[in-house]
C-alpha cells in the first residue's frame, strides 16, 4: 500500500480524476460545499503525483515510467504508456490547472453541480491519458474521451449561445477525429499488408514509407485533426464561439490544455510519422503559421467581447508554436514545447481574470467597463501583469518561449521569423488598448463603483498561477533543462528521416 | 565584491516588492523609507564600487555571472554583471541622479492618491535601469530594457483617471515595442553569426567582423529610436510628459531615455564596423536633434518644451556615437541627466506651486522661489552650453567630434552647422521659458505655494552638478578626464585630431551661438516684457508659427496613414474576413457534414465504451475485409 501512494505510476495520473469521477457518482453527496470541497481536495491527488514524476524524471532518460500491457490480444493492442520531455510539461500542467479550475468554480457553477465536476474529471483522464499513450488505438481512445466532457462543459454550462458553440465545437473537432482515424486504420492496414503483423505502437511508424497519393491524404487526415484543435488558420473558427460561450473553467481547460494537444500531435504524430511529406508541406505550414499571428492580432484588436479577444489572441499565440515546430530548428522547438506551457498559464489566467469580471456585472463586453483600476486597484495589477505575461515582456514566462521560437526560425528561415516578430506589437496593441478601456479613464457607470476586490479565494487563485509565470520568467533553464534533451534526440531522428 | 554589486540592482527591486504588496496598509512615512532607503543604500554600495574600482591603477573589467537563464548547446544566457568604464559611469549618475529625485519625490507626491504604488513603480524603475546598464549580455540588457518601458508605461499612465495619461502610456509602449521588435531582429541576426550575445564574447577584441554589420547596426539602432525617441519614433516622449514630473525627470529625462545612446556605446564594436550606419545615425539624429529644437520655439506647456528639449539633446548624443567618439556620446548623457533632471524638477516646483503648466501663466517667479529660479538659471546656463557649465563642454565635445568626423566625410560639415544652428535654438528657447517664467510681471492666478527643503534641496544639488560636471572634459588633452578614463575602454577612438588654433575657433563658435540666442530670448522676453515684438512676430510668420506650434503635425500624419489604416484592416479582417468568409465557408461544409452526421448520430451514445465497441468492430470489419 505504501508503494502505491509513494511511488505514483503514470497509471495513477491517468485512472486517478477517473475513479474520483465514479465516487462523485456514486457517493451520494447532495449538498454543493461538499461536492466542492471533495472535488477540489481530490483533485490535488494526481497533481502531487505529477509533481512527484516531474521532480523524478530523468531529462536525459528518454522514454520513462513507461508501462506495456497487453491489452485486445486479438489485434496486438497495448496499453502502452510513458513519458518523456515532450509531454512531461504539459501533463504538469494539465494537472496544475484541474484543481485551479474547480477552485474557481466554487461561486460560479450551480447547477449540476455534480456533473460539472464528473465532466472534468474525465476530460482529465482523456487529456493525460493522450498524453501519456503511445498505442495509436490506445491514443485514440483517449482522444475521443476528451470530446463529449468538453461539448457538455460549453453546452449545460455556458453563456447564451451555448448548445451552437458547442455543436461547433464538436462538429470541426468530431470531423477531424474521424479524418485522423480513417488515417490510422490506413496506415495500420498498410503496415499489416507489407509486414504482416498487426502493430499499433507509435514508434513503429514513425518515418513510414507509403505511397505517394495515400501518404499525402493519411498525412492531411491527420493534419486537419490536430490543425482544428490548434487551431491553425483558416480552420480556427469554432474557437472564438466555444471560448465566448464555455463557462470560465471550461475556457482554462480548453485554451490551457485542449489547444496544446493539437501541437503535442503535431510533433507526435505528424512530423515523425510523415517526415517527407512534412518536409514539403513546411513553407505552406509556415505561412500559416505566420498568418495565425499575424491575422489573429488583428482579429483581437477589432473585438468588443472581451472574452472574444483573448480567445483570438490564442490564435495568434498559437501561431508562435506551430512556428516553433514547423522551422524544425533545436532552439525554436524548445520554444515551442515552453511555450504551449506558457500560454496555457498567461492565457490560462486571463480567461480566469476575464471570469472574475463576469461574476462581478454579468457581462463580457469592453464597453460596459471602464475605470475600474480605481475600485479594484488590486484586481488590476494581477490583470496587468498577467497580460504582461502574455504580451511577452522579458523576465516573465511568455518571452523565452516567443524569444526561443523567433530566434530559431531566424536561423532557418529569415522571412518567417521577421513576420513572426510583428507578434510582439501586435500583442502589446491589443491588450494594452483593451486595458485602457476596461480599468482606465473615469468610472463610466455608476454601479461599477459596487464592484468589490479580490477575495481570499480570489487571492489563492491568482497567487498560485503567478507562481509559475514568473518562476519560468526568472529561472526558464530549470523547465526548459526538463526538455531539451529530449527534444535534441527528437530533432535528429527527424533530421536522420529527412536525409 | 560579488554580492554588494548584485545588491545594487536588487535592493530597489527588494523595495518595490514591500511597497507594491504592503504599501496601502504602511503608513506614508514607512513607504517613503522604503522607497528611498532602498535606493540610497544602492547609491552607497555604488559608490563603495566606483571607488574602489577607480583606485584599481589599472582597473580590468569584472565580470561576474550569477546564474544561467538559459543554458544549451551553443546558447548560454548568464543572469551576469559587467563591470567596466562604461558601466560604472552608468551606475554613478543612475543611482545619483535616481537618489535625489526619489528624495525630491516625497514632496512632490506627498498629497497625491497612489503613493505607495508611485513609489513602487520608481524602484521597480531603478531595479530595471540598473539591470539595463549592468548586463554583461544583450539579452539581459534586453530584459531591462523592456523592463523601463514598462515602468515607463506604468508611470506615465499615474493619473489613470484621466483618459490621457493612459493613451500617452499605451502610445509610449507600443511604440517602444516598434523599436524593440528591430532591436531584436538586430539581436537574432547578430546571433546568427557570432552565436552569442555576451558582451565579453562579443567585444572584447575592440574589433569585430560582421558580414552583416550594417543591418545588425541599423536594427539595433532603431531599438534605440524607440528607447531615446529619434525620428521617426520620437512621437511617443512629447505625450509621456502627461506622468509625474519627477517620472518626467528622472525617466524621461536623465535615466531611461538615454538608454539607447548607452546600448549603442556599448556595441559600439558592431558601429565601428559599418561606417554606413554610423553615417545614418548622424543623418537621423542630427535631423532629430534640429526639428525637436524648433518644435520647443514655440510651445507654452513648460514640460512639453522640455520634453522637445530632451529630444533634440538626445540627437546631440547619438550624433557623437556616429561621429565615433561614444564617450563623448556618453559624457553628454552624463551631464545631461543632472541640468536635464535640475530643470524637469525645477518645472515640477512650478507646476507644484502654481498648478499650471503653462508657462504664460506664471511670470515673475524669481522673487516667489528664490531657490528654484537660481537653481534653475544654472541648469538653463548649462544646456545652453554657456562656459563654464558643464553643457558647454559635453556639447563643445560633440560639435568638435562632428567637425574632427567632417575632415573625412565633407557632407558631416552640413551636420556640425546644424548642431550649431541647434545650439543657438537651444539657448533661446531655453532663456526664453526662463525670461517669461521668471521675470517680468506676475500672470498666475492663485498666490503659490511655499518652496520645501525636500524638493530644493535636490535642486540645489543638481544645479551644481550642472556647474561642476563639465570640468571632467576640458577641452585641453592632458586635463581632458574623460578621455583618459574612456582611453583604455575606447582605445584610438579618444584621440584628437584637431589643432588647438582650430579647437579655439570652434569653442568661440559654441559660446557665440549660445550668448546670440540668449541675446535674442532677452530683447524679445525680458526687456520687452508685454512680448510686443515676439506677438508681431507670430503674425507675422503666422504659417510657420503654426506648423511649429503643431509640431509638423506628424502625429496628425502617423495617425492617418499608421493608426487609422490599421483599424480599419482589424475591423475588415473580422467583419468581413472571419466571420463572413472562413467562417462562412466552413459553414458551408459543416451543413453537409451535418446531414451525414444526422444519419450517423444514431450511433453515437455519448458512452466511451460503446465508442471502443464500434472502433473494434470497424477495425475487425476491415481486417475481415482485407483477409
Amino acid at each position: 500500500m505504501a508503494d502505491i501512494i509513494n511511488v505514483p505510476t503514470l497509471s495513477h495520473l491517468i485512472f486517478l480524476p477517473l475513479i474520483g469521477a465514479i465516487i462523485l457518482l456514486i457517493l451520494p453527496f447532495k449538498k454543493n460545499k461538499i461536492i466542492n470541497w471533495f472535488s477540489f481536495l481530490y483533485s490535488l491527488v494526481p497533481f502531487y503525483y505529477s509533481m512527484i514524476i516531474f521532480m523524478k524524471f530523468n531529462p536525459g532518460g528518454g522514454m520513462q515510467f513507461q508501462e506495456k500491457q497487453i491489452w485486445i490480444k486479438a489485434f496486438n493492442i497495448y496499453y502502452n504508456i510513458g513519458v518523456d520531455g515532450i509531454s512531461i510539461l504539459l501533463v504538469l500542467l494539465t494537472n496544475f490547472l484541474i484543481p485551479l479550475i474547480f477552485l474557481s468554480s466554487f461561486k460560479y457553477i450551480q447547477e449540476h453541480l455534480k456533473m460539472y465536476y464528473i465532466s472534468f474529471f474525465i476530460l482529465q483522464t482523456g487529456v493525460v491519458g493522450s498524453f501519456l499513450a503511445l498505442d495509436m488505438f490506445l491514443f485514440y481512445v483517449f482522444w475521443e474521451l476528451m470530446l463529449l466532457p468538453m461539448y457538455f462543459i460549453i453546452g449545460v454550462w455556458g453563456g447564451k449561445r451555448r448548445i451552437e458553440a458547442a455543436i461547433k465545437f464538436l462538429i470541426f473537432t468530431a470531423f477531424g477525429s474521424f479524418l485522423m482515424f480513417l488515417s490510422i486504420l490506413y496506415i495500420v492496414s498498410y503496415n499489416y499488408f507489407q509486414k504482416n503483423v498487426l502493430d499499433f505502437n507509435l514508434f513503429s511508424y514513425y518515418n513510414m514509407q507509403l505511397p505517394q497519393l495515400a501518404g499525402t491524404l493519411c498525412f492531411f487526415g491527420f493534419l486537419l485533426a490536430f490543425a482544428i484543435k490548434v487551431p491553425m488558420v483558416p480552420v480556427h473558427t469554432w474557437l472564438p464561439d466555444a471560448h465566448t460561450e464555455a463557462p470560465a473553467g471550461g475556457s482554462i481547460i480548453l485554451a490551457g490544455i485542449l489547444l496544446k494537444l493539437g501541437t503535442y500531435g503535431l510533433i507526435r504524430f505528424i512530423v515523425p510519422i510523415f517526415p517527407k511529406i512534412s518536409y514539403q508541406y513546411f513553407p505552406i505550414l509556415l505561412i500559416l503559421s505566420v498568418l495565425g499571428i499575424i491575422y489573429g492580432g488583428f482579429l483581437s484588436f477589432a473585438q468588443e467581447d472581451f472574452k472574444k479577444l483573448i480567445a483570438y489572441s490564442s490564435v495568434s499565440h498559437m501561431g508562435f508554436i506551430t512556428l516553433g515546430i514547423f522551422s524544425l530548428n533545436f532552439y525554436a522547438l524548445n520554444g515551442a514545447v515552453l511555450q504551449m506551457i506558457n500560454h496555457g498559464l498567461s492565457t490560462g489566467t486571463l480567461f480566469l481574470l476575464v471570469g472574475m469580471l463576469y461574476e462581478r456585472k454579468h457581462t463580457r463586453m469592453i464597453e460596459d467597463f471602464g475605470g475600474i483600476a480605481r475600485v479594484i486597484p488590486t484586481f488590476t495589477a494581477f490583470f496587468i501583469f498577467v497580460s504582461l505575461s502574455s504580451i511577452g515582456l522579458p523576465g516573465l514566462n511568455g518571452f523565452w518561449g516567443e524569444f526561443l521560437v523567433l530566434l530559431g526560425t531566424f536561423q532557418e528561415k529569415k522571412i518567417y521569423a521577421i513576420l513572426g516578430a510583428t507578434g510582439v506589437i501586435l500583442s502589446a496593441a491589443y491588450l494594452l488598448t483593451a486595458i485602457k478601456r476596461v480599468f482606465f479613464g473615469e468610472v463610466k457607470y455608476p454601479e461599477n463603483e459596487r464592484f468589490s476586490d479580490l477575495d481570499l479565494r480570489e487571492w489563492i487563485l491568482l497567487i498560485s498561477f503567478s507562481i509559475p509565470i514568473v518562476w519560468i520568467g526568472i529561472y526558464p533553464k530549470f523547465f526548459l533543462s526538463k526538455i531539451s534533451p529530449s527534444l535534441e534526440v527528437y530533432l535528429n531522428m527527424i533530421k536522420g528521416f529527412l536525409k | 565584491m560579488e554580492l554588494i554589486i548584485l545588491l545594487i540592482p536588487l535592493l530597489p527591486l527588494f523595495g518595490f516588492l514591500l511597497n507594491a504588496f504592503f504599501g496601502r496598509k504602511l503608513k506614508k512615512e514607512f513607504v517613503s523609507l522604503i522607497g528611498i532607503g532602498s535606493v540610497g543604500l544602492s547609491l552607497f554600495f555604488s559608490l563603495y564600487l566606483i571607488i574602489i574600482y577607480l583606485l584599481n591603477k589599472y582597473p580590468e573589467p569584472l565580470n561576474f555571472n550569477y546564474y544561467s537563464l538559459l543554458d544549451f548547446i551553443g546558447l548560454k544566457i548568464d543572469f551576469g554583471i559587467l563591470i567596466d568604464p562604461l558601466s560604472v559611469f552608468m551606475l554613478f549618475f543612475v543611482t545619483f541622479v535616481g537618489f535625489w529625485i526619489h528624495l525630491y519625490s516625497i514632496g512632490y507626491m506627498g498629497k497625491e492618491e497612489g503613493y505607495s504604488r508611485y513609489f513602487a513603480y520608481l524602484n521597480l524603475f531603478m531595479f530595471f535601469m540598473l539591470i539595463l546598464s549592468l548586463a554583461n549580455n544583450f539579452l539581459l540588457m534586453f530584459v531591462g530594457w523592456e523592463g523601463v518601458g514598462l515602468c515607463s508605461y506604468l508611470l506615465i499612465g499615474f493619473y489613470f483617471k484621466e483618459e490621457w495619461p493612459s493613451n500617452a502610456g499605451r502610445k509610449a509602449f507600443i511604440v517602444n515595442r516598434i523599436g524593440d521588435f528591430g532591436f531584436l531582429l538586430g539581436l537574432f541576426l547578430l546571433f546568427s553569426e557570432k552565436s552569442t550575445f555576451s558582451f565579453g564574447d562579443l567585444f572584447s577584441g575592440g574589433e569585430i567582423y560582421l558580414k552583416y554589420a550594417t543591418p545588425i547596426a541599423l536594427l539595433l539602432f532603431m531599438g534605440a529610436t524607440g528607447k531615446s525617441a529619434q525620428i521617426p519614433l520620437y512621437v511617443w516622449l512629447p505625450d509621456a510628459m502627461a506622468g509625474p514630473t519627477p517620472v518626467s525627470a528622472l525617466i524621461h529625462a536623465a535615466t531611461m531615455v538615454t538608454a539607447g545612446v548607452y546600448m549603442v556605446s556599448r556595441a559600439n564594436p558592431i558601429f565601428e564596423a559599418s561606417p554606413t550606419a554610423s553615417s545614418i545615425i548622424i543623418i537621423i539624429c542630427g535631423a532629430t536633434a534640429f526639428f525637436a529644437a524648433t518644435m520647443a520655439l514655440t510651445q507654452r506647456d513648460i514640460k512639453k518644451i522640455l520634453a522637445y528639449s530632451t529630444i533634440s539633446q538626445l540627437g546631440y548624443m547619438f550624433m557623437a556615437t556616429g561621429a565615433h567618439k561614444y564617450h563623448y556620446g556618453i559624457f553628454h548623457v552624463f551631464t545631461h541627466s543632472f541640468f536635464k533632471a535640475c530643470l524637469f524638477l525645477g518645472a515640477g516646483a512650478l507646476i507644484h506651486s502654481l498648478h499650471t503648466n503653462d508657462i504664460f501663466e506664471m511670470g515673475g517667479m524669481k522673487e516667489k522661489m528664490k531657490k528654484t529660479h537660481w537653481t534653475f538659471l544654472f541648469a538653463c546656463l548649462a544646456i545652453a552650453g554657456i562656459p563654464p557649465f558643464s553643457g558647454f563642454f559635453s556639447k563643445d565635445a560633440i560639435l568638435s567630434s562632428l567637425f574632427i568626423e567632417a575632415q573625412h566625410k565633407n557632407w558631416v560639415y552640413i551636420f556640425y552647422f546644424l548642431g550649431l544652428l541647434t545650439a543657438f535654438l537651444t539657448s533661446f528657447y531655453m532663456f526664453r521659458l526662463y525670461y517669461i517664467v521668471f521675470w517680468g510681471k506676475p500672470r498666475y492666478k492663485k498666490e503659490p505655494h511655499h518652496e520645501e527643503n525636500v524638493m530644493t534641496i535636490p535642486l540645489i544639488v543638481l544645479a551644481i552638478g550642472s556647474l561642476i560636471t563639465g570640468f571632467l572634459a576640458i577641452p585641453v588633452e592632458k586635463i581632458n578626464l574623460i578621455n583618459k578614463y574612456f582611453h583604455p575602454f575606447y582605445k584610438d577612438l579618444t584621440e584628437s585630431h584637431l589643432s588647438p588654433a582650430t579647437e579655439i575657433i570652434l569653442i568661440f563658435a559654441s559660446i557665440f551661438v549660445a550668448l546670440f540666442g540668449l541675446r535674442i530670448a532677452y530683447v524679445l522676453y525680458k526687456k520687452d516684457e508685454d512680448f510686443v515684438l515676439a506677438n508681431n512676430l507670430k503674425e507675422k510668420f503666422n504659417s510657420l508659427y503654426k506648423v511649429l506650434f503643431n509640431k509638423y503635425y506628424v502625429d496628425e500624419f502617423y495617425n492617418l496613414s499608421f493608426v487609422k489604416p490599421f483599424t480599419l484592416i482589424c475591423k475588415i479582417s473580422y467583419k468581413f474576413f472571419d466571420e463572413i468568409i472562413i467562417d462562412g465557408f466552413l459553414i458551408a461544409i459543416g451543413f453537409i457534414l451535418q446531414m451525414v452526421g444526422e444519419i450517423l448520430r444514431f450511433f453515437q451514445t455519448g458512452n466511451a465504451k460503446t465508442y471502443a465497441v464500434y472502433i473494434i468492430s470497424g477495425i475487425v470489419v476491415i481486417i475481415w475485409l482485407i483477409l
